[in-house]
């Protein structure tokens, strides 16, 4: 997992590059800044949460995060932002 | 060989692009000529939970229904490929993001899991070990489906490189993906997939870069299978089509119909309808400019009395909500008929009661709209079964609110709300409006009478052309508070009379319609849209050799019993069958009081899914072979 990929919320594999500026498949290339333990923990720290993408859900407990990291999921604590999703999300009350 | 018709099924997570590449392939398919009929299904939160449009495209006719198994599944996600992977035909296609095949479904958080019992229990069987990859594996060998694996991140980046890709609005390419697959696999051929694609997007810098990727996937899918599901060339002969959900062609019929007055407040699946009408509240028209005043208000209470006061000051006035919102329309509703207000009430129907199924289709509400209120009053209640219908039932509610002054409930179900059909451009010649007795400014002349006793029809005056009460309490013909026994005999009298005219002026057979051979076997009893389902069935039925009709009620007030009554008396009351989505046969019930005739036999579907000709069709068997009800439940 790279430290600087943004994962769309629901498509994984697609992403922002916050170092390159560009859209992004969920892949290697030469400016991989591999995502630490450490760095997830202070951000967890530091926002109260991070998100695990696999599991659609927001994980608060370092343990959990350390463990969804050893499974190989994408967490994050940032997405791409996605202007477009209020257009296909129908409404439901 | 060519398909006289495809079915197939997009499906993705909800907010994930699914929308946009249904409307893409619409309108590319309607542009080729092709009839098309797709229904959304989604579940009622905002993002995320699996959503998927199932369409049938057809060279031959516009289509009426949908039908299992499908020719095509294309899959945004493994979610989907998990979900309706049973519904695939032996030697139909399966497009699947391969960087997926190692998703496993018990990992995914937002199958339900009854859903993931099942599907326990059906890899266990297969052997399977979770993953998508499997199943794939598994389809290929059992059931000859052919997947036809795109590595959709691959494909993305590919584009970034190429045409670059707009960081917040990527999701849409996830979208081109799937168009561009079923695309190839179809042979839909560039120009329509290109008209769909500039209907959607406008704008050059989106409509460029979606086409790149719908156009390269196109061409490997293309240079890879050929075009095994190419249709044959449509026989259809429209020059011109109308490609609209039912949602969007009641608020155009409103707009064609002379509404001046409409307000809501946001409820599933009736508010579509107002925010069409909220992009046309200025018209401009070859010269005639007008405006559709949209009101949304803090609540349903606030939104049925706004119309009721809008239509008092005289404007072509309605409010479009449903279950929930019209049980708190009640007692306002109570209040129009009493003091003869015409307001229209369209009534979109999902499954309840409280807040049931908010996204998923019923008709459990005709008996609520036929008795809703204490006391009695009289009202119009009709029922629209596809998109025609929807187009004329919604201009004449107006006219018979105000030919009538009386409340008009207008239904029409989520299925057909939401589903998107391609339809002939309606003939606009034919439409009257019909604004009822009016006074005028002569109304302030002298002593006006609101509820003139001398005709159950009184002229009606607008607030401000004279002096005149309206009051919730019983009143005399000025409006004034009274309960004289025999003034309350006179109004009621009056006010019911009413409904008496209704059913003598209103054809009989433009509220009840049959469709079939002269002597048939058996009668299907139906309404809303069970139409579509019930005429796809007996074509069905019909080249197995069993000569099926179909009724189709239209208006449950006032009731067509004469007509009704007619064509009863030519079947055997076993040969029968009432087809509904509810679970107590209401329009049943409602044919019995009317006729005295009582439906035997039923067919009924409840799970907030359509009806589908297929599983129909074995159903009327299954009656015809001696079962009393089928209850339906196919479907995601």
């Amino acid at each position: 997992m790279c430290a600087h990929y943004l994962p769309h919320p629901q498509y994984g594999y697609m992403g922002y590059c916050d170092e390159r500026g560009i859209v992004f498949g969920h892949q290697y290339c030469e400016g991989f800044t591999p995502m630490s333990a450490d760095r997830l923990i202070d951000v967890l720290r530091a926002r109260g949460w991070v998100y695990c993408v696999d599991c659609r859900r927001a994980l608060f407990d370092a343990e959990e995060v350390l463990a969804h990291l050893r499974r190989g999921e994408l967490l994050t604590a940032e997405f791409m932002q996605d202007a477009v999703a209020a257009e296909e999300a129908l409404v439901a009350d | 060989m060519t398909l006289r018709a495809l079915d197939f099924i997009l499906g993705g997570p909800q907010g994930g692009g699914l929308e946009t590449s249904s409307q893409i392939l619409t309108w590319a398919f309607a542009r080729a000529g092709y009839g098309v009929i797709s229904d959304r299904e989604y579940f009622s939160n905002i993002r995320g939970r699996h959503s998927y449009v199932h369409a049938e495209v057809s060279a031959t006719g516009l289509p009426r229904a949908l039908r299992y198994p499908i020719h095509l599944l294309g899959a945004m996600d493994a979610e989907t490929v998990f979900t309706h992977f049973g519904d695939l035909a032996p030697g139909s296609y399966l497009v699947y993001d391969t960087g997926e095949e190692g998703k496993v479904y018990e990992s995914i958080p937002s199958i339900e899991p009854e859903l993931k019992a099942r599907l326990r229990a059906a890899f266990r069987e297969a052997g399977l070990d979770g993953t998508l990859g499997s199943l794939v594996k598994y389809l290929s060998a059992s059931r000859r489906v052919v997947p036809v694996g795109l590595h959709y991140a691959s494909v993305l980046s590919e584009a970034q490189k190429e045409v670059g890709i707009a960081a917040s609005q990527a999701s849409r390419y996830v979208s081109a993906i799937l168009v561009g697959a079923v695309a190839g696999l179809t042979g839909l051929g560039d120009g329509p997939v290109s008209y769909g694609l500039s209907r959607r997007f406008p704008k050059k810098e989106l409509y460029e870069p979606n086409r790149y990727v719908a156009g390269a996937v196109a061409s490997y899918v293309k240079s890879k299978f050929g075009a095994p599901l190419a249709l044959e060339a449509s026989s259809i002969g429209q020059r011109e089509l109308l490609v609209a959900s039912g949602n969007d062609v009641s608020a155009m019929a409103k707009i064609v119909g002379g509404l001046r007055f409409q307000s809501y407040y946001p409820i599933t699946p009736a508010a579509d309808e107002s925010f069409t009408l909220e992009e046309y509240e200025s018209l401009h028209l070859d010269g005639f400019d007008s405006e559709v005043v949209v009101l949304q208000t803090e609540d349903e209470l606030a939104a049925i009395n706004a119309a009721v006061g809008a239509a008092l000051a005289g404007a072509r006035s309605a409010t479009a909500t449903s279950g929930p919102g019209f049980d708190l329309m009640v007692e306002g509703l109570g209040w129009a008929g009493m003091n003869e207000v015409p307001v229209v009430v369209t009534y979109y129907q999902r499954g309840g009661p409280s807040t049931g199924q908010p996204t998923r289709g019923a008709q459990s509400d005709l008996l609520s709209s036929v008795f809703a209120s204490h006391g009695e009053y009289p009202r119009i209640v009709i029922a629209s079964g596809d998109h025609e219908e929807v187009f004329r039932d919604a201009i004449e509610a107006l006219n018979y609110a105000e030919r009538y002054q009386m409340p008009v409930i207008h239904l029409v179900d989520k299925f057909l709300a939401n589903t998107i059909a391609s339809i002939p451009m309606p003939d606009l010649s034919s439409i009257r409006i019909d604004r009822g007795k009016l006074v005028g400014e002569a109304a302030g002349a002298g002593g006006y009478k609101r509820f003139d006793f001398s005709s159950p029809i009184s002229p009606r005056a607008f607030l401000g052309q004279a002096v005149m009460w309206y009051t919730g309490d019983e009143h005399d013909e000025w409006g004034h508070i009274t309960e004289d026994p025999e003034s309350r005999v006179k109004i009621m009298e009056k006010r019911m009379r009413k409904l008496e005219i209704a059913d003598s002026e209103i054809p009989e057979e433009a509220r009840a319609s049959y469709y079939g051979p002269e002597r048939a076997d058996f009668l299907l009893v139906g309404w809303g849209f069970v139409k579509g389902a019930a005429l796809a069935a007996l074509e069905d039925l019909s080249a197995e050799g069993l000569r099926g009709a179909y009724l189709h009620v239209r208006m449950f007030s006032p009731y067509p019993s004469r007509l009704v009554s007619r064509i009863l008396a030519g079947f055997e009351p076993d040969r029968v069958i009432d087809v509904e989505h509810n679970y107590t046969a209401q329009a049943a019930s409602l044919l019995a009081m009317n006729t005295g005739f009582r439906i035997r036999r039923s067919v009924l579907k409840f799970t907030g899914r359509p009806m589908y000709a297929d599983e129909l069709a074995r159903a009327v068997k299954s009656v015809l072979s001696g079962s009393e009800r089928e209850v339906l439940s196919y479907g995601a």
